[in-house]
């Protein structure tokens, strides 16, 4: 089944909305203002959701069942312990509210939050949907609300609320029946959903590469959180990451895709890196020794990953020159913004952070295809072949010979 | 349009601090103040009448207005139309309207991203202001670092922030 970008489209400013209405219902609930200050659809099949769920996250909220004009089961979750504090400020005139009037009370935020998704749809839809009663759900179990073929689709609008100071993220699982889905979605047109579902794969491999090269640089094993590609209106992405003082380096990719890549480093694990690398503490502001070495080490990690992608997707990328400032982070990423915007509206992003196995530091990496450049290599990759061609790419390039050449590149700058 | 309550004077006076969103614009009627973050080679543009005390802020991404479906406050010239069209819907008037630019910087010196992009939206954004006799009275402008502006509407004045924590006074309160 194939998606196009402008159905994703749609969907993306029914979920931004979505999240909207949540937030303003939230406020009214709890008297406590909220705002969304971010929101991404990210791409999976129930197989993916079931595992993922079965994990058990920590996780609490309500699942309704869809009838009518829209057939499937959408889920509404937040951590559960933030579900619960959020449920306490509903019954303030409770003293030591018992266990289960927590759960029905974060049973009714969800249900009310998803009242708002459901209704958008209906609308662009223009039918009507019925909506089973909430139910509390949470714990392993959640696995089981989750019908369908493994390679089906399922959609998670991922959420964060901003509240007072701090950040509240919720997800929204839905995994629509499959007549509905083809309904909702399909189009003769657009991008492969099996491809874009199995592109995480790609990435990871990206980013596998990136966490072998840091590790090779620095000699700390590191570790990689890789997000699932998700699909983002390019506005929304500078309210993505932090407002802080960041250490940034930026690329620009060429090639089937091409685009933008950004290396995020908090002040801190900036000066971490830099000081592992070098041996010695950087001075304040890094200075041009350090931004140098935190330059090189991030053009070695984007080699790495566009080798990744590149070895998945049967191309070749070439990447800029860095370009390295110490901004605020949205000032860092609307740049990039702005050259896409000219041509584009939404992006598929994949975002990743790498840590180090100590935690001593992270880098968020962002990159931020063309779209109509990612759509034509989603349409070329053999998702079902991208395992195999990761085994070869590991035969074909070996990470260390790879690395001791950069380091030489390193060694040089710090000469 | 998004919001946000933060406490001001040690909780003793709480006024409304409204964020505005990339490629958004909002107009304060109450007096609140509007708070446009990070911006890099984006452009703000305020504008407040100055005797009825309305005021408006715009996060615009672009120069000029090229797709019929996208918010107004993603573009300079549309977002100054929309800003002052609202204003005056809410009780302003044109020839009390004073203007002020702030952002379009190069962050980074990257030959592939299209440079000068911030300097054409403040130009754009300064014409399309001049197009209807509105005067700017401030600009932070260009440069290499990114700005994080706030716009207090009660009193009209500016501060812009940079990443190391530097504040500018641009416009004074009540002047």
């Amino acid at each position: 089944m194939r998606l196009s970008v402008d159905t994703l489209g749609t969907f993306y400013e029914m979920a931004r909305q979505g999240a909207g209405l949540a937030a303003d219902r939230l406020t009214q609930m709890t008297g406590v203002e909220a705002r969304v200050s971010a929101t991404r659809i990210e791409f999976s099949t129930p197989g993916d959701v079931r595992a993922e769920l079965a994990r058990d996250g920590g996780q609490a909220g309500a699942a309704v069942d869809l009838s009518g004009g829209l057939e499937g089961t959408t889920i509404v979750l937040f951590d559960e312990a933030r579900a619960r504090e959020m449920a306490r400020t509903l019954v303030t005139d409770v003293a030591g509210p018992s266990d289960q009037l927590l759960e029905s009370a974060i049973a009714e935020v969800c249900g009310i939050m998803n009242n708002g998704f459901v209704d958008g749809w209906a609308d662009v839809l223009r039918t009507e949907i019925d909506i089973s009663a909430p139910a509390y759900v949470a714990g392993p179990s959640l696995a089981d609300l989750v019908d369908g073929h493994d390679d089906g689709i399922a959609l998670l609008f991922r959420s964060q609320i901003e509240t007072l100071g701090s950040e509240v993220e919720f997800e929204h699982y839905f995994v629509p029946a499959e007549e509905s889905a083809v309904e909702l979605f399909s189009s003769p047109e657009g991008v492969a959903y099996e491809n874009l579902a199995g592109f995480d794969r790609v990435a990871q491999r990206g980013a596998d590469r990136v966490s072998a090269d840091l590790s090779q640089l620095t000699g700390m094993a590191a570790t990689v959180d890789i997000r699932r590609v998700s699909f983002v209106a390019l506005d929304a992405i500078p309210g993505a990451v932090p407002k802080d003082e960041l250490a940034s380096v930026a690329f620009s990719f060429d090639g089937m895709p091409s685009g933008y890549l950004l290396f995020l480093y908090d002040r801190y694990s900036a000066r971490k890196l830099v000081e592992t690398m070098v041996g010695r503490e950087p001075e304040a502001g890094l200075g041009s020794f350090g931004r140098d070495a935190l330059k090189e080490a991030s053009n070695i990690m984007a080699s790495g990953l566009l080798d990744g992608w590149a070895n998945v997707l049967e191309t070749s990328i070439d990447h800029s020159t860095p370009a390295f400032t110490w901004d605020m982070g949205p000032a860092a990423v609307d740049p990039l913004i702005v050259g896409l915007s000219e041509n584009q509206e939404f992006a598929f992003v994949f975002d990743t952070r790498i840590e180090a196995a100590d935690a001593s530091f992270d880098v968020d990496v962002f990159v931020i295809p063309d779209e109509r450049d990612l759509e034509r290599a989603l349409e070329a990759v053999d998702v079902d072949r991208v395992d195999e061609a990761t085994a070869n790419a590991d035969d074909d390039v070996d990470v260390r010979d790879l690395n001791d050449d950069d380091l030489a590149d390193v060694e040089e700058v710090l000469d | 349009m998004s919001e946000e309550l933060a406490t001001y004077g040690g909780g003793e006076a709480e006024r409304e601090r409204r964020v505005v969103d990339v490629a958004s614009h909002v107009v304060a009627e109450d007096g609140e103040t509007l708070v446009a973050y990070g911006l890099g080679a984006c452009v703000a543009v305020g504008v407040r009448d100055t005797v009825h005390g309305v005021g408006a802020l715009a996060h615009a991404v672009l120069p000029e207005r090229t797709e019929s479906g996208a918010a107004a406050g993603k573009f300079a010239d549309s977002a100054v139309t929309a800003m002052l069209h609202e204003v005056v819907e809410a009780g302003g008037a044109y020839d009390d309207v004073e203007a002020f630019v702030v952002g379009g910087a190069d962050i980074f010196a990257l030959p592939e991203l299209p440079q000068g992009v911030g300097e054409r939206t403040a130009t754009v954004a300064r014409e399309t202001l001049a197009g209807v006799d509105v005067p700017v009275v401030a600009e932070a402008v260009g440069g290499g670092r990114g700005r994080s502006v706030e716009f207090d509407t009660a009193t009209g004045g500016v501060v812009v922030t940079t990443a190391d924590g530097t504040e500018t006074t641009l416009l004074e309160g009540d002047r």
